[in-house]
C-alpha cells in the first residue's frame, strides 16, 4: 500500500547569492513498511528531501501525500500536529536538548501531542529506552551518554508517540562503525514491525542493505534499485 | 508536571547570572514603580489625615476684637461647624547673645477645648499657666531650647520677657520650622499679657459645616459670616481664605511625588527595554531547541506559551522580591519625607490596590517586552533554526550605513573588526543603546535639574545685593534709622523701604490672601529682581506695582495692565499691574515707588524695611554686622521684628531642597545600575553567538588579550555612541522635567542649566560601566579551550 507519495516535487531556495534549486520535479513512491536508504553526494539534496517529506519545509511546487494527508498544504501549526504524531524525525546530531533528563527527552513529543495519559508516559518512554538498551541512563543528562548512546536516545524519542513513518538524516555520520551497525539493526527491527524507515546516509556500506536505494544528483532522482533478494543475518 | 516545564527550569537554572539579569531587570522596574505607588498611597492619605485632623480652619476673619459672644453668635450660624477666636503675635525668640529668631505666638483661649486648627501634647505639660509657653516639637531645636528652660521673647514695641517652656505640641498644619526657621509657640491669653499686649484675641478662625473644599463655597460664607458679624455691630478687617485641605507644604510633596512620578515611569520603561534585551538573548540561545521541539511536533502556539509561561514565572520571582522592597523603601521614604514636613505617620499600611498595579505592571511589562522576540524566535522554520551554527551570516553591506562602516578608514582590522560587530545586529543595538541611552539621560537630567535648581537660587540671591533684612515692627523716621547705622563698621550701603500689608479685593467683596507690600527708593541699588513679563518699578510710576511670582500664584488671574484693587486694611486703593517678577523663596510681595508709597500710607519720610549692604560677604561678616545692628538699633530705640541676612534666608531655601537632593541622588544610581545591566546582556549574547567565530580567530593567531580588546572595544563603542545620544536627548528633557519641577515646586520654571559635569560624570561612567560589562563576557570567551569553542552549538 502507497504510504508516501510525491509528485512533482521541487524546491527552490533564495539568497543573497541569488536562486538555488535543491530539488527539482522529483516523483518518489514510497510502500509501508519499506527501508529506504537515500544516497547521494552533499548539496544534492537528499536533506532536502527529507524535509519536505516530514513537513518541515514546504515544497515550491509539487504535491507530498503521507497517509492521504496533503502535506504540501498544511500550515505550520498543522504540520507540527501531524508530524508529532506520524512522523519520527532523527537527525545526525542527534538533537536531544541538553537539559532534559534522557527519560524527559523521551516523554517530550508525548507531552506535545498529548497521546498518551499523562500517567501512562513515563512507563511507555521507559519501554522505548529498555528497547534501544540505554534504559540505565534514564535519569542522566545526554552530555553524559556516548555519541551512540545519544543515538539510541534519539531514535527512542522519535518513537515516542509510535509514528508509523521514521526520518533519518546521516543518523550513523556521526558515529563509529560498530555503533552504525547497531543502530541500522534497529532500523530493521522497526521496519519488521511494519514501520517505514527513510535513511539519509553517506555510508554505502549501510545504504547497500538498505531494502531500496534512491540516489540522488543534483536534485533529481536519479537513481531507484531495490534490493530483494537482500537476506538479514542477524 | 509537563515535562517541558522540567526544560524551562533547567533551562533557567543552566545560565543562572542571565536568569538573575532578567529578573533584576523586571525587579528594577517593578521596585521603581512600587515604590511611587506605595510613597504616593502612604504619603498623601497620611498627609492628608494630618492636616484634616487638625480641623483646619476654612477661613479666618481678622477683627479688632473678638469676644465670646461673637463666637457664640457666629458659631451658631448653620454654615458654621466651628468657630475659635485666636490672636497671632509675631515677635521675637532669643537664640543667643543678639540672636533672634521671629516666633509665632499663637495665643489660646482654652488649652483643654481647641477645636480649630488643632495640636495634639507631645511632652511635658499640654496647659502652659502664666508665664509658661508650649512650643511646637520642630521648633524645640530651632529655638535652641528645651522643656523645663527659660526663653526670652519679645513682642513689637515691648520688652523681652523671660517664659517658662513647659511642654511641646505636635501641630501638624504648620509649615515645618526647621525649614522656615523660626519658631511656634502656644500661650494664654494671660502670658501675652505678660508680653505686654492687652488688646485680646483678634480672630475668628472657622470650619464651615460642608464643602469643606469648595474655595468658592467658602468665601460666599465667610462674606456671609463678615456681613452678620457687621450687622451685629463688630467691624471686620480683612477675610483670610487658606487653601482649602492643602497642606502648606503640599506643593513640596506634589514636587516630589511629580519627580517620582517621572523617573519612575523613566524606570519603567528602562527596565522593559531590559527585559526586551534580555529575552531576546535568551530566546537567541534558544533558537536551535525550538527547532528541534517544532520537529517533535510543538506547534508555534505550545512554544509561544511555553516562553510566555517562562516569562510569566521570572516576572512572578521578580515580583516576590520586588514587592516587599519596595513596600520597605516607601515606608522608609514616606519616615524620612513624614518626618521632614513634621507630620506624623499613624499608619503605614500599603493599599491593596498598589499590590494588584505593581503585580500587574510586574508580569504585563515583562510579557509586553518579550512578545516581540518570542513571536520572533517562534516564527523561525526548523530549517533555520537547526542551521544556526555559531559564526553568524548576517546580511552585511546591504544598506549606505553598512557601506560607511566596510571602509577600512585607515584602522587595523580587528578594531574594524569591533567597529563592523557593533552594527552586525542593528535591532539588538537600538535596544541596548535604548537602554544606555535613556539610562544616560536620566543620569544627565538628574544632574543638570540639580544644577539648575542651584542656579535658580543662586540667580535669585544674586538680585539681592544686599545682606541682612531687618523689619521694624512699625515704620520708624528714615533719619533716625540711618543715623543709628552709620557708625558701624562693615556696613557699606543702607536702603530703607516703605512697608505695609494688602490684599486684593474680589468683586463679591472678599479678600485674597495678604500680601506684603514693599516700597524701594527709586532706583534702588540693592534689590534688581528678574522680570519676567512687562518692567520694573519706573521713577514717575504712580499707582503702579510688579508683583513677584509668589503671588502671580496666589492670584492667578493677574496680569500685566490689569487694574486691581488692593486693600490696606484702612481703604481700597487701584493700582496697575507694570511687571512681573521672578522671586525665589520670598513671600507673596508686591512692590511700589517709595513716593507713592509714602503718599498713599502717609509715611513720607518713614521706613519699616532695612536693607543693608555689607562690605564683606562671608557668614562671620554678616554674623557680627547683624549684632551690631540689633544692639544699634536698641540703642536707638527702634523695635525689631525681625533682622536676617542673606546666607540664613537662602539655607532655609536651600534646606527644601534637600528632599529633592536626595531623591535625585538615589535616581542617578539606580539609572546607572539599569543602564550597565542592560550593556552586559547585550555583550554577553554578543560574545554568545560569536563563540565560534572567535574560536576561528584563536585558530588563526589572536590571542586571548587580542579577543578581550575586540569585544571591550566594542562594548566602550556602544558605550560611547549612547553617551552621545544621551548628551542630546538629556537637553530637551532636562528642560521638560526643570520647567515642570520648577512650576510645581518654585511656582516659576527653572532656570535650566546644562552642566557639562553630568554630561563628563556620564562619559567617565560609561566607559567604565561598558568596560566591566564587557570584560567578564570577554573573558569568558577567551578562557575557552579552543576545541570547545569549535565545537560549540
Amino acid at each position: 500500500m502507497i504510504q508516501i507519495a510525491t509528485n512533482g516535487v521541487s524546491k527552490t531556495y533564495k539568497s543573497a547569492a541569488g536562486e538555488f534549486t535543491a530539488l527539482n520535479g522529483v516523483n518518489l513512491q514510497v510502500e509501508e513498511g519499506e527501508l529506504i536508504a537515500v544516497v547521494g553526494k552533499s548539496g544534492s539534496g537528499k536533506s532536502t528531501l527529507l524535509n519536505l517529506l516530514a513537513g518541515i519545509d514546504h515544497p515550491t511546487k509539487g504535491e507530498i501525500v503521507i497517509e492521504n494527508v496533503p502535506i504540501h498544504s498544511l500550515s505550520e501549526g498543522k504540520a507540527a500536529s501531524w508530524r508529532g504524531r506520524k512522523i519520527g524525525v532523527i537527525f545526525q546530531f542527534f538533537q536531544l536538548l541538553p537539559t532534559l533528563t534522557v527519560i524527559e527527552n523521551v516523554m517530550l513529543p508525548m507531552d506535545f501531542r498529548n497521546t498518551y495519559p499523562f500517567s501512562k508516559r513515563k512507563p511507555l518512554a521507559m519501554e522505548l529506552l529498555e528497547r534501544v538498551e540505554v534504559a540505565q541512563h534514564a535519569d542522566k543528562l545526554p552530555a553524559c551518554l556516548s555519541g551512540g548512546e545519544q543515538q539510541r536516545v534519539a531514535i527512542a524519542r522519535a518513537l515516542a508517540n509510535n509514528p508509523p513513518i521514521i526520518l533519518a538524516d546521516e543518523p550513523t555520520g556521526n558515529l563509529d562503525s560498530k555503533t552504525a551497525e547497531n543502530i541500522f539493526s534497529l532500523f530493521r527491527d522497526l521496519v519488521k514491525e511494519g514501520k517505514t524507515v527513510i535513511m539519509v546516509t553517506h555510508n554505502d556500506d549501510l545504504a547497500q542493505r538498505a531494502e531500496r536505494v534512491i540516489t540522488i544528483k543534483d536534485g533529481a532522482i536519479i537513481g531507484d534499485s531495490r534490493a530483494s533478494d537482500i537476506v538479514y543475518t542477524d | 508536571m509537563h515535562t517541558r516545564w522540567y526544560k524551562a527550569f533547567r533551562d533557567l537554572m543552566l545560565n543562572k547570572p542571565r536568569t538573575l539579569l532578567v529578573i533584576i531587570s523586571i525587579a528594577l522596574g517593578v521596585f521603581g514603580f512600587g515604590t511611587i505607588v506605595n510613597s504616593y498611597s502612604i504619603l498623601i492619605r497620611e498627609m492628608d489625615k494630618n492636616y484634616m485632623d487638625t480641623n483646619p480652619a476654612s477661613f479666618v476673619l481678622h477683627t479688632e476684637s473678638v469676644n465670646e459672644s461673637a463666637t457664640k453668635l457666629i458659631s451658631s450660624m448653620p454654615e458654621i461647624k466651628d468657630a475659635e477666636p485666636r490672636k497671632t503675635v509675631i515677635g521675637r525668640l532669643q537664640t543667643g547673645r543678639d540672636e533672634w529668631l521671629p516666633i509665632w505666638l499663637f495665643v489660646i483661649e482654652d488649652f483643654n477645648n481647641t477645636r480649630v486648627d488643632v495640636f495634639e501634647p507631645e511632652k511635658g505639660l499640654d496647659s502652659p499657666a502664666i508665664g509658661e509657653i508650649v512650643i511646637e516639637r520642630a521648633a524645640l531645636p530651632v529655638a535652641n531650647t528645651e522643656i523645663g528652660r527659660n526663653v526670652s521673647v519679645k513682642i513689637p514695641a515691648r520688652e523681652a520677657k523671660e517664659l517658662k517652656v513647659v511642654g511641646s505640641v505636635h501641630a501638624p498644619g504648620l509649615p515645618p520650622a526647621w525649614m522656615e526657621n523660626i519658631t511656634y509657640g502656644f500661650i494664654s491669653r494671660e502670658t501675652l499679657e505678660v508680653l505686654g499686649d492687652t488688646a485680646g484675641f483678634n480672630e475668628l478662625r472657622a470650619v464651615v459645616s460642608e464643602n469643606r473644599f469648595d474655595r468658592e463655597y467658602i468665601r460666599s460664607t465667610a462674606v456671609k459670616v463678615k456681613q452678620f458679624y457687621e450687622t451685629n455691630g463688630l467691624s471686620v478687617d480683612r477675610i483670610e481664605i487658606p487653601e482649602p485641605g492643602k497642606h502648606p507644604h503640599s506643593d513640596q510633596m506634589s514636587a516630589l511625588l511629580f519627580l517620582l512620578q517621572a523617573f519612575g515611569l523613566l524606570a519603567l520603561v528602562l527596565s522593559g527595554v531590559l527585559v526586551i534585551n534580555m529575552i531576546s538573548a535568551m530566546m537567541a540561545s534558544q533558537i536551535r531547541q525550538i527547532g528541534i521541539m517544532k520537529t517533535l511536533g510543538a506547534t508555534r502556539g505550545q512554544i509561544i506559551g511555553f516562553y510566555y509561561g517562562i516569562v510569566l514565572f521570572l516576572g512572578t520571582v521578580a515580583l516576590f522580591i520586588a514587592m516587599p522592597l519596595s513596600a520597605w523603601t516607601a515606608k522608609t521614604y514616606a519616615r524620612f519625607a513624614a518626618d521632614m514636613l513634621n507630620f506624623d505617620i499613624a499608619s503605614y499600611r500599603i493599599q491593596f490596590w498598589t499590590y494588584l498595579i505593581q503585580i500587574a505592571v510586574g508580569l504585563l511589562v515583562p510579557v509586553l517586552a518579550a512578545s516581540y522576540p518570542i513571536f520572533k524566535g517562534s516564527r523561525v522554520t526548523i530549517r533555520e533554526s537547526l542551521g544556526d551554527y555559531g559564526v553568524n551570516q548576517t546580511k552585511i553591506n546591504s544598506s549606505i550605513f553598512d557601506k560607511v562602516i566596510e571602509k577600512p578608514y585607515g584602522f587595523g582590522r580587528p578594531l574594524l573588526l569591533s567597529l563592523r560587530n557593533t552594527f552586525r545586529r542593528k535591532g539588538r543595538l537600538l535596544l541596548t543603546l535604548g537602554t544606555l541611552t535613556l539610562g544616560g539621560a536620566i543620569f544627565i537630567v538628574a544632574i543638570n535639574v540639580g544644577a539648575s535648581i542651584d542656579n535658580t537660587i543662586e540667580n535669585s540671591f544674586k538680585s539681592k545685593r544686599y545682606s541682612i533684612e531687618l523689619k521694624l515692627s512699625r515704620p520708624y523716621p528714615i533719619t533716625e534709622i540711618e543715623r543709628s547705622i552709620q557708625n558701624i563698621p562693615g556696613v557699606s550701603g543702607v536702603e530703607c523701604w516703605g512697608g505695609a500689608m494688602g490684599a486684593v479685593v474680589r468683586p463679591d467683596g472678599g479678600e485674597g490672601g495678604y500680601f506684603s507690600i514693599k516700597a524701594p527708593p527709586p532706583n534702588t541699588e540693592l534689590v534688581n529682581l528678574p522680570i519676567i513679563r512687562g518692567r520694573w518699578l519706573q521713577p514717575d510710576d504712580q499707582n503702579s506695582i510688579v508683583i513677584n511670582h509668589t503671588l502671580l500664584e496666589e492670584e492667578p488671574g493677574l496680569k500685566v495692565g490689569d487694574e486691581v484693587a488692593v486693600s490696606t486694611g484702612q481703604s481700597n486703593i487701584p493700582l496697575r499691574v507694570v511687571g512681573i517678577a521672578r522671586e525665589i523663596g520670598s513671600k507673596p510681595t508686591a512692590y511700589m515707588n517709595y513716593a507713592f508709597y509714602a503718599a498713599v500710607f502717609r509715611q513720607d519720610g518713614y521706613a519699616s524695611h532695612v536693607f543693608v549692604a555689607t562690605s564683606g560677604d562671608s557668614g562671620a561678616t554678616y554674623s557680627s554686622v547683624s549684632s551690631r545692628l540689633e544692639q544699634a538699633f536698641r540703642d536707638a530705640g527702634l523695635d525689631l521684628l525681625d533682622n536676617t541676612d542673606i546666607l540664613t534666608t537662602r539655607k532655609i531655601f536651600e534646606d527644601h531642597m534637600k528632599l529633592i537632593a536626595v531623591f535625585l541622588v538615589l535616581i542617578a544610581l539606580l539609572t546607572v545600575i539599569i543602564g550597565g545591566l542592560g550593556l552586559m546582556s547585550t555583550m554577553s549574547i554578543n560574545v554568545m553567538e560569536r563563540i565560534r567565530e572567535i574560536g576561528i580567530m584563536r585558530s588563526i593567531g589572536a590571542t586571548d588579550r587580542d579577543i578581550l580588546r575586540l569585544v571591550m572595544v566594542e562594548g566602550i563603542f556602544i558605550g560611547l555612541i549612547s553617551w552621545l545620544l544621551s548628551s542630546l536627548l538629556s537637553i530637551p528633557l532636562t528642560a521638560v522635567i526643570g520647567n515642570e519641577f520648577g512650576n510645581i515646586f518654585l511656582h516659576t520654571p527653572l532656570n535650566i542649566v546644562i552642566t557639562p559635569w553630568g554630561i563628563l560624570i556620564w562619559l567617565v561612567g560609561i566607559i567604565l560601566a561598558t568596560a566591566i560589562a564587557s570584560f567578564f563576557p570577554a573573558r569568558n570567551a577567551s578562557r575557552m579551550a579552543l576545541p570547545q569553542v569549535l565545537a560549540y552549538e
